[in-house]
């Protein structure tokens, strides 16, 4: 019997249900082939498909830049692709908080350094990953100063960029100019007050030391520079106020002396972040400071400074001790939400790699965080601050970092600007700020 | 389309329960179910976020301490500090902004100005300049290594050295920052004000001519007078930005150094996206609120008087 085919009439409801068909269809079989890994991948292209977004501060001055310049190959590498995104610090804070508070997996990895990681850390927002890192990598090849930022309380939470330590740095022509010997930075405390009375000549524009009053984070670091030195410490153990104690007082009064001196660079009460402060020491006014490696090689950029091949190292002067420095090192951090955990740890072991840290280091000045990078000669070749640093890394080291770190630094910051303003006298300063702070800390003592 | 939309109502609901008020229910729906969204519930909710301890970066339940963190702002001495500071801020930047913004009205109103539209066209760009932008830009004017104000006055010889502006007096520093807000500001007053002079009676400045009043008396008996709601309607407006200024001092200061800087709202941020504190932030914000409130009526109830 012979079949009747009807011819089917293409209507609207027709197209429209054949559309739908062939959408769902196509969806179905996008998302079957990346379940079943079948896209297509080159050879050694692990993380191919994976997006991966990283929130960063400042990736260095132009020229100079830290971690961005490796992006493209770890992309080559692996097949992912990765956005990279600078924003301010204080900005960085208050955005991560955002997305992190949010359990948003927006975010792979996070800028950190010491302060950060003991607030996210512990609250359970930054990833846990010591047993991924300790399997992965030579954990004791890393300087235990450049993993102080990314690490808390024995947990890791990520790794670290560079390692970064304070160093001593002087101008030699001014020394040569004022009679003071240019061959070696002053030793002890007296030496350097000496030293700065000596260069200071307001007439000429030029003064013993260069501070940073502009922000309360300068502020915090000059007189965490102090503090070390005399042994002090801003808590103890169990959170409890210590940079009130004598060797606390002792600290800032001696911060206080300089600015009392008149040796001080006045345009210091400008300078508020590090890149500023960098700014003005290239220019030539002071003859003394207390900084980061990177001021090194900007100093001797001749597009940009006025005293390349005048600039010196060596040991911070200590007041009880020979010496001490606080280390500032910076990392990234796993969010504990990120959809991307091994490719963001891919990532991290790629930029603390021997071979990258080595390259960084060359590049920009700053420190590697691996000991194998530290001790190649490649590395310290025609850079006395890889030798500086490892002598500096010797002496006691310190950075104040806690969950309450912002508070803190806001709280104490106007009192130290206050004292150096002669406002305050120094014991009146500490006192007040402890007053102000003991009941912020009291809240994160209940915590733990 | 609204007759189309009313038959398909009608047949969809029915006659007996369509009704005028039903249908533009209906129509309004989509922005009242937005304006909840993205209106009453946020502000409900940070409201009842005020009322708790929370902080973002403690784990663990917030706790309801009623009006705790009400209390809390006026023991605490930044805060207090801060309320001072914003009161001189808007002072000066409001009498600023009206008095460059009626200058320069009162300039643009004359009859011998030539090329006006193309002056009016320019006034217009400062306040189109986004105000971070123009935050970033004065902070390299007032920048003391490089920036073009130390340079102009040097060379006039006002100055024998580079200055850093921010670092002197908290009132200088204060001063400073309502500048920037008064360039960003007085050209919208100018054109409020300017628009607010068209309407001032012809006949009563002539009037007053005749009767031998001098330029300064009509501005002050006439012009002034005829100007009364425009002149209130700035003055809340500026007061109310004033009152509420963030972008501005973050751009510029910080809130620093030290806390010379720090305006009320710059705090409010601190507190809830630095400290991560959202509940005393959330409560401080609300206080502000009630503050810009209560002078946007008590502006309101002297138009009444002046009405």
């Amino acid at each position: 019997m012979a079949r009747t085919v009807k011819a089917k009439k293409v209507t609207r409801r027709t197209l429209l249900a054949g559309a739908t068909k062939a959408a769902v269809t196509l969806g179905l079989a996008s998302g079957l082939s990346n379940v079943t890994g079948t896209k297509a991948r080159a050879a050694g292209q692990s993380y191919a498909g994976v997006h991966l977004v990283i929130l960063s501060a400042a990736d260095g001055n132009p020229g100079y830049r830290i971690t961005s310049p490796y992006i493209p190959q770890w992309e080559q590498m692996t097949g992912a692709t990765v956005e990279f995104t600078e924003v301010a610090q204080d900005a960085l804070h208050a955005k991560a908080a955002q997305v992190l508070v949010a359990r948003s997996s927006e975010v792979d990895l996070f800028w950190t350094w010491a302060g950060y990681t003991a607030e996210f850390g512990p609250a359970g927002l930054f990833k846990d990953v010591t047993a991924s890192i300790s399997g992965a990598t030579d954990v004791k090849d890393l300087v235990p100063g450049a993993m102080d930022a990314v690490s808390y309380r024995g947990r890791i939470y990520g790794l670290p960029r560079f390692f970064s330590i304070r160093s001593f740095y002087y101008n030699k022509r001014m020394f040569q100019e004022a009679g003071v010997d240019p061959t070696q930075a002053p030793r002890t405390w007296d030496e350097y007050v000496q030293t700065a009375r000596k260069v200071t000549n307001p007439a000429k524009g030029q003064y013993g030391v260069l501070h940073q009053y502009g922000s309360n984070v300068g502020l915090l670091i000059d007189y965490q520079d102090h503090l070390v030195a005399t042994g002090g410490r801003m808590f103890d153990s169990k959170d409890r106020i210590t940079f009130t104690n004598a060797l606390g007082l002792e600290a800032l009064e001696k911060y206080v002396e300089l600015s009392r001196l008149g040796v001080v660079d006045p345009a210091s009460f400008g300078l508020g972040e590090s890149p500023a402060k960098r700014a003005r020491w290239i220019q030539g006014h002071s003859a003394m400071e207390w900084s980061w490696a990177g001021d090194y090689s900007m100093s001797n950029d001749p597009k940009i400074s006025a005293i390349v091949n005048e600039v010196g190292v060596g040991l911070i002067p200590g007041i009880h001790v020979r010496s001490a420095a606080i280390t500032g090192s910076e990392a990234y951090a796993v969010s504990a939400f990120t959809k991307n955990e091994k490719a963001a740890i891919d990532f991290l072991l790629f930029i603390a790699s021997p071979a990258v840290q080595k390259d960084m280091s060359r590049r920009t000045g700053w420190y590697p965080v691996r000991w194998s990078a530290f001790n190649d000669p490649a590395v310290s070749a025609g850079n006395p601050m890889i030798l500086n640093a490892k002598l500096q890394a010797q002496y006691p080291t310190y950075r104040f970092a806690a969950a309450y770190t912002n508070e803190v630094t806001d709280l104490l910051g106007p009192h130290l600007l206050a004292a150096i303003r002669g406002q305050e006298t120094p014991k009146a300063a500490l006192a007040a700020a402890a007053a102000e702070v003991e009941p912020v800390v009291a809240k994160y003592r209940q915590r733990s | 389309m609204g007759g189309w939309l009313r038959t398909v109502w009608r047949l969809r609901v029915g006659r007996a329960v369509s009704s005028e008020p039903a249908f533009a229910l209906m129509l309004v729906a989509p922005t009242l179910i937005l304006l909840l969204l993205f209106g009453v519930f946020p502000i409900g909710y940070s409201v009842f976020v005020s009322l708790l301890q929370w902080r973002l970066n403690i784990p663990g339940v917030p706790t309801f301490i009623g009006l705790g963190n009400y209390a809390r702002m006026f023991h605490d001495p930044v805060f207090t500090a801060s309320l001072g500071k914003t009161l001189y801020y808007s002072v000066f930047a409001v009498v600023g902004t009206i008095a460059l913004g009626l200058a320069t009205a009162l300039l643009l109103d004359r009859q011998d100005v030539k090329g006006k539209a193309f002056l009016i066209a320019v006034l217009v760009v400062p306040w189109a300049v986004p105000r971070v932008s123009a935050g970033l830009m004065w902070k390299w004017i007032y920048d003391g290594n490089y920036g073009i104000l130390n340079a102009t006055l040097l060379h006039l010889g006002l100055i024998h050295q580079y200055q850093w502006w921010f670092t002197g007096s908290q009132w200088v520093a204060l001063s400073l920052v309502a500048l920037t807000q008064i360039y960003k500001d007085s050209p919208f007053a100018a054109m409020l004000f300017l628009a607010g002079l068209q309407t001032v009676p012809v006949h009563l400045q002539k009037a007053a001519m005749m009767d031998g009043a001098t330029r300064t008396q009509r501005f002050w008996f006439v012009t002034l007078p005829s100007m009364r709601f425009v002149l209130l309607a700035v003055m809340i407006l500026e007061t109310t930005w004033a009152l509420k200024t963030f972008d501005l001092v973050y751009v510029l200061t910080g809130g620093g150094p030290g806390n010379q800087t720090m305006l009320t709202y710059m705090y409010v941020y601190r507190q809830a996206f630095s400290y991560l504190d959202v509940g005393y932030g959330s409560a401080m914000a609300y206080f502000v609120t009630f503050v810009v409130f209560v002078v946007a009526f008590g502006y309101y109830r002297l138009a009444g008087h002046a009405g």
